[in-house]
């Protein structure tokens, strides 16, 4: 499709490409249009490494003398390693349980004829029609009733309900993409269905397969609004409530959230930028799921 | 599952004989569970839980719509209607509008296309957190870049971006339509390149006119791509809750405070979980609604 790969332009004989007035025009809304996006990073960046008296200094100063960690190191006294950690345990075991029950859920659903598989489905993709939001309060008494409140269970238990549809729905509809013949094969040779899953669909997969855990693993670390509800004490808090709830305390201290801020963001960031292919076919695999 | 599985030595596609095959089940069970118990039952038991009266946790006795009744007599409830139908309208045409606009200047360009992609697409990586707070930061009053740059340094007084009810809301949505707009260009990049160029082609030499030819070919192609983000957009821009809670806080006063916002507040700021439910109730069948809007709009126009 091509939604996997944009094809950069290839290069046209010099002549075509000197100046052109649309062009002009295309490249200036490009150059403001990344400038915008990358504008508010910088200026995060920056308030992070200077000192106190710069930050809150009259006119602005741009650039930081002396260039200083402290902010970084405040951050982490005040329990900055221990929410990104959280929210990495959070998140990895999240994308493990996803492709796993994903995958196994997925293969029948793609492959295999059997009663209710239609009613099955539905089931499995009506969670996505229902908002988030909807679920919130009786997600909190459920959890509060079964004592999983304010632990890594909880969390890891609802990310993972929350990604399995869309999971499931992009590993079924690769899964039918495969080929019929190698499957049939293993089969012929005694194969049982889950060693075809395993050894023969899976490793033709790997392209949804991390497309999918990236998906997951990106909104599992950026979600806010439930681990907001489901932690309470400071050592279970995942880095974006570490970050709200810093905020919110009393004599917010700029420097050191524009330094939590993006630490918290580097991880997604960096597997952005090394994976951005599967990302966008995440990206657009989860808006077809309509 | 083992002796399930030994019955397998032919082609798995085909269908099974009689005898009832559990692995397809047994393989769908977790995934079909968890769905069930922590998906689909919370949505039922919220209902239930909005004609309760509710003690933090406890369901103590059937009040029928005694919270809904509460709910809709409450002037702060209309307040936060009208401002999440302000907040997501507003929101969506600009991020979907901006969104078409620069993927089709992005389609125009030769070079650098996938760089500038990478770029635009950073907003979309970066939590809602860290987006709200670092503007929180630009926006702050007496030490943000933004009177810093473009107000204080023209010689004028201060402005309270945040501090001004028509500000505050202003600010939300510029800023969820900076983090909304690279979703909106990158999916509807794809659309655009999933046109054929012959059909350009075809519209040029029937003498078709660049506008022509987007009203003509582009718009109608492209139709469905963008009902879907609109759908999309829509429904996320209504449930936010994170963007007035980190930005505003749904202040000042209750000038942003937004359905959303306001559930999540009687939830867990005042623990009145029953009228929290009645409101949640609402957002779900007001967010049901604009589906089927949408949808009956997508099934009954044609394209192409």
């Amino acid at each position: 499709m091509a939604t996997t790969a944009m094809p950069i332009g290839r290069r046209r004989p010099a002549t075509r490409a000197a100046v052109h007035p649309g062009r002009v025009a295309i490249y200036t809304v490009m150059v403001l249009v990344a400038f915008s996006s990358v504008l508010p990073f910088a200026w995060a960046l920056l308030t992070s490494l200077k000192v106190e008296r710069q930050i809150y200094a009259f006119p602005p100063v741009i650039l930081p003398s002396p260039v200083t960690g402290y902010n970084y190191l405040q951050a982490i006294n005040h329990g900055l390693l221990l929410a990104l950690f959280n929210s990495l345990f959070i998140s990895t075991t999240t994308v493990v349980l996803v492709l796993i029950a994903g995958s196994l859920a997925a293969y029948p659903l793609a492959r295999m004829s059997f009663r209710g598989s239609q009613l099955i489905l539905f089931l499995i993709l009506v969670p996505m029609m229902i908002p988030g939001l909807v679920n919130l309060v009786p997600t909190y008494i459920i959890m509060a009733k079964l004592g999983l409140l304010d632990s890594y269970q909880g969390l890891i238990l609802i990310y993972w309900v929350h990604s399995l549809p869309l999971a499931i729905w992009v590993l079924r509809g690769f899964f039918q993409e495969l080929p019929h013949e190698l499957e049939d094969a293993a089969a012929v040779d005694g194969a049982s269905r889950l060693r075809i899953l395993w050894s023969i669909m899976v490793p033709l997969s790997q392209p949804a397969l991390a497309a999918v855990a990236l998906l997951v693993f990106l909104n599992s670390w950026n979600e806010f609004v439930i681990a907001s509800i489901m932690t309470s004490s400071s050592l279970m808090r995942t880095a974006q409530v570490f970050l709200y709830t810093n905020m919110t305390d009393v004599g917010v201290n700029w420097g050191e959230m524009m330094a939590s801020g993006l630490a918290t963001n580097l991880p997604v960031l960096t597997l952005f930028l090394l994976l951005q292919r599967r990302f966008i076919s995440g990206l657009t695999a989860g808006a077809l799921k309509t | 599952m083992q002796q399930t599985a030994i019955t397998a030595p032919h082609p798995v596609a085909r269908a099974r004989r009689r005898q009832l095959d559990l692995l397809p089940y047994l393989m769908i069970a977790p995934a079909l569970l968890a769905i069930g118990l922590f998906s689909l039952l919370p949505t039922f038991y919220g209902m239930v839980i909005s004609v309760y009266r509710v003690e933090f946790v406890q369901l103590l006795s059937f009040v029928g719509l005694a919270n809904y009744t509460g709910v809709l007599a409450d002037p702060k409830f209309w307040n936060s209607v009208r401002i999440s139908f302000t907040f997501t309208a507003i929101s969506m045409l600009l991020s979907v509008g901006i969104g078409f606009a620069l993927a089709l200047v992005a389609n125009q360009a030769v070079r650098f296309r996938g760089l500038f992609r990478t770029i635009a697409l950073l907003p979309w990586v970066t939590s809602y957190v860290v987006t709200y707070l670092i503007f929180r930061w630009i926006l702050n009053a007496d030490f943000g870049l933004l009177n810093a740059l473009f107000v204080e340094a023209l010689g004028w007084p201060r402005i309270q971006w945040l501090g001004d009810p028509n500000l505050a809301m202003a600010c939300l949505i510029l800023v969820n339509v900076w983090r909304g707009v690279p979703y909106a260009m990158v999916l509807l990049l794809a659309g655009r390149q999933g046109i054929p160029q012959e059909l350009y082609e075809a519209a040029a030499i029937d003498g078709a006119s660049g506008v022509r030819s987007f009203f003509s070919v582009t718009l109608p192609l492209m139709k469905t791509a963008l009902l879907i983000l609109i759908v999309l957009t829509t429904i996320t821009d209504f449930n936010i809750v994170v963007a007035m809670l980190v930005l505003t806080g749904g202040g000042p006063g209750t000038a942003t405070e937004s359905m959303s916002l306001r559930m999540y507040y009687e939830a867990f700021n005042y623990a009145r979980m029953g009228s929290a439910s009645a409101i949640a109730m609402i957002i779900f069948a007001i967010n049901l609604a604009l589906t089927l809007v949408y949808v009956r709009v997508l099934r009954t126009e044609k394209y192409y």
